[in-house]
């Protein structure tokens, strides 16, 4: 099964497309876990639905390609993160508001867009719950320059977005670019969620960027050792579900979901075996 | 003494409803000035407008001799807010980590955290006697440690003024003493000048240098020992506390 996707090309770019995921999906993903905005991720992920469907409508209507479903989903993502940002100012007192309009937003869309395709296509169903034959090898050049981008801005603004992650009056007040770093937050939030929906699909592509993130943040000491554990549970859950896929064949996205509860149920009890130790440690210490 | 924080005559309101009216005030280098005041009185608005987050309607604002508008020099200031407003009580960060935050702004976005950074998060833990707690998550820790590590975050830039606000809300009486005594030693050994908003009335007058009651409007600036509270205000200030 491994010489598989070592020996045919799409299952190559699949393999190394959800390499690339399972690391700059948790990566950002424990950005988005602490600073609350989980259901951003969700928000944005159906929006890129009704690009994906908008692109797949343009393609059956026209029957030339103007515009991939692929880059559809992507700049409608990158819209929709601009769009929360404005929501969020304009509902001060009640910023999650945007989520729910974005969110109904999106999938509105996409029902009118995949209802004027006339119908369900099988290339959407890939895109809303992944495919192991999904990644072209336009796809994975995409993808390895977002992840590039990803990787070089976490690199570079990691500092400032931990601040402003854990306290963001302090951020405001130490005189960071509050705004403009939340901006740029943002846009790779959008363009991640771009990245991973071949693999993960639109409905699962939040579950990536949050349930590895939920398990690490029960066992680290520290953000970084949190982010470490975090691109651990990411890259594990990808393997394991994209080979269990292929075997069983399953679209991908549903199996790296099921996989990445596992790990969390486990660090569940790891961390109940782990308090255990302490506490009896603690215990003899105090006895002797 | 130098002027630190000198602020002429402002106005400020929100919207229509007015809170502060005609404030003037002056924290000179190494004054140890307690803010306190009822709720609505403007306290956090005033720090507010100190720190730039705000503008007034009216009136000027120098920090360090500079216009607050033009004011650029942030690393001489540093502020440690309301833990339990600000703080996400899950968040995976250990001491270092938290300390580390301060120095941000100082190092900029190309340069890396280097060894000598390290050293100073150090010392700045050590100075708030947390050194044992260092690779702790600060979840871990009880409320009054963690403000002590909120303390070493805003001393490791090395700044010449700290604005607290109400930093004591929800310490233990056992450790709000050792805190005021942290920061007594700190303004007394270092020559830090500190700010600090409180509604803690009793401690605050045994430990600052200087005592300011605003109430929209400063209704006493001078020194603790000589400070009396109206029978009425006394009320409203128990009130907020009770």
């Amino acid at each position: 099964m491994i010489a598989d996707f070592l020996q045919f090309e799409f299952l190559r770019n699949t393999l190394y497309t959800g390499l690339l995921i399972g690391l700059i999906a948790p990566l950002l993903g424990c950005f988005i876990v602490v600073r609350r905005l989980s259901l951003i991720a969700d928000a944005l992920s159906h929006v890129t639905l009704a690009g994906i469907a908008f692109g797949l409508l343009l393609e059956k209507k026209l029957a030339t390609p103007v515009i991939s479903p692929f880059y559809a989903g992507l700049g409608f993502s990158v819209l929709a993160s601009l769009l929360i940002e404005k929501l969020r100012n304009m509902f001060r007192n009640f910023q999650e508001i945007a989520i729910p309009i974005i969110l109904s937003g999106g999938v509105g869309l996409s029902v009118i867009f995949i209802s004027l395709a006339n119908g369900f296509t099988t290339d959407l169903f890939s895109y809303l719950f992944g495919s192991v034959s999904a990644v072209s090898s336009e796809d994975f050049r995409v993808i390895v320059i977002i992840s590039i981008i990803v990787l070089l801005v976490i690199g570079v603004l990691y500092k400032q977005l931990l601040v402003l992650s854990f306290d963001e009056e302090h951020a405001r007040v130490s005189g960071l670019h509050a705004k403009a770093i939340h901006f740029i937050f943002m846009l790779l939030i959008a363009l991640v969620i771009a990245a991973s929906i071949r693999i993960v699909g639109v409905l699962l592509v939040s579950a990536l960027m949050t349930i590895p993130v939920a398990a690490a943040i029960r066992l680290a000491k520290g953000f970084k050792q949190a982010m470490i554990l975090a691109i651990l549970f990411g890259e594990t859950s990808v393997i394991v579900g994209l080979f269990s896929g292929y075997y069983f064949e399953i679209p991908p996205g549903g199996t790296i979901v099921v996989v990445s509860i596992l790990i969390l149920l486990l660090s569940f009890i790891v961390q109940k075996l782990l308090l255990a130790n302490k506490r009896k440690t603690a215990f003899e210490k105090g006895v002797s | 003494m130098t002027s630190i924080l000198q602020i002429d005559t402002i106005n400020f309101s929100y919207e229509q409803k007015a809170a502060l009216r005609e404030v003037s005030l002056q924290v000179k280098k190494g004054d140890f000035l307690g803010l306190i005041g009822p709720n609505g009185g403007g306290k956090t608005t005033l720090i507010k407008l100190a720190l730039g987050m705000l503008q007034p309607n009216k009136g000027s604002i120098e920090l360090f001799g500079q216009s607050i508008t033009s004011f650029k020099d942030w690393n001489k200031v540093s502020f440690v807010s309301q833990k339990a407003n600000a703080f996400n009580k899950g968040f995976p960060a250990t001491v270092f980590e938290v300390v580390a935050m301060g120095l941000t702004p100082k190092i900029g976005y190309f340069r890396r955290f280097s060894a000598k950074h390290r050293a100073a998060v150090k010392q700045a833990v050590a100075q708030v006697d947390m050194s044992d707690y260092l690779h702790e998550n600060i979840s871990s820790l009880s409320g009054g440690q963690q403000q002590r590590v909120f303390i070493a975050r805003a001393l490791v830039s090395q700044p010449e003024l700290i604005i607290l606000d109400e930093p004591t809300v929800g310490i233990d009486h056992a450790n709000v003493k050792g805190f005021y005594e942290l920061l007594q030693r700190l303004n007394e050994e270092k020559g830090l000048t500190l700010v600090m908003i409180t509604h803690d009335l009793a401690g605050i007058a045994q430990y600052a240098s200087k005592l300011v009651y605003l109430d929209q409007q400063v209704q006493y600036e001078g020194s603790p020992e000589q400070f009396r509270l109206p029978e009425t205000d006394l009320h409203v200030l128990r009130g907020i506390h009770a």
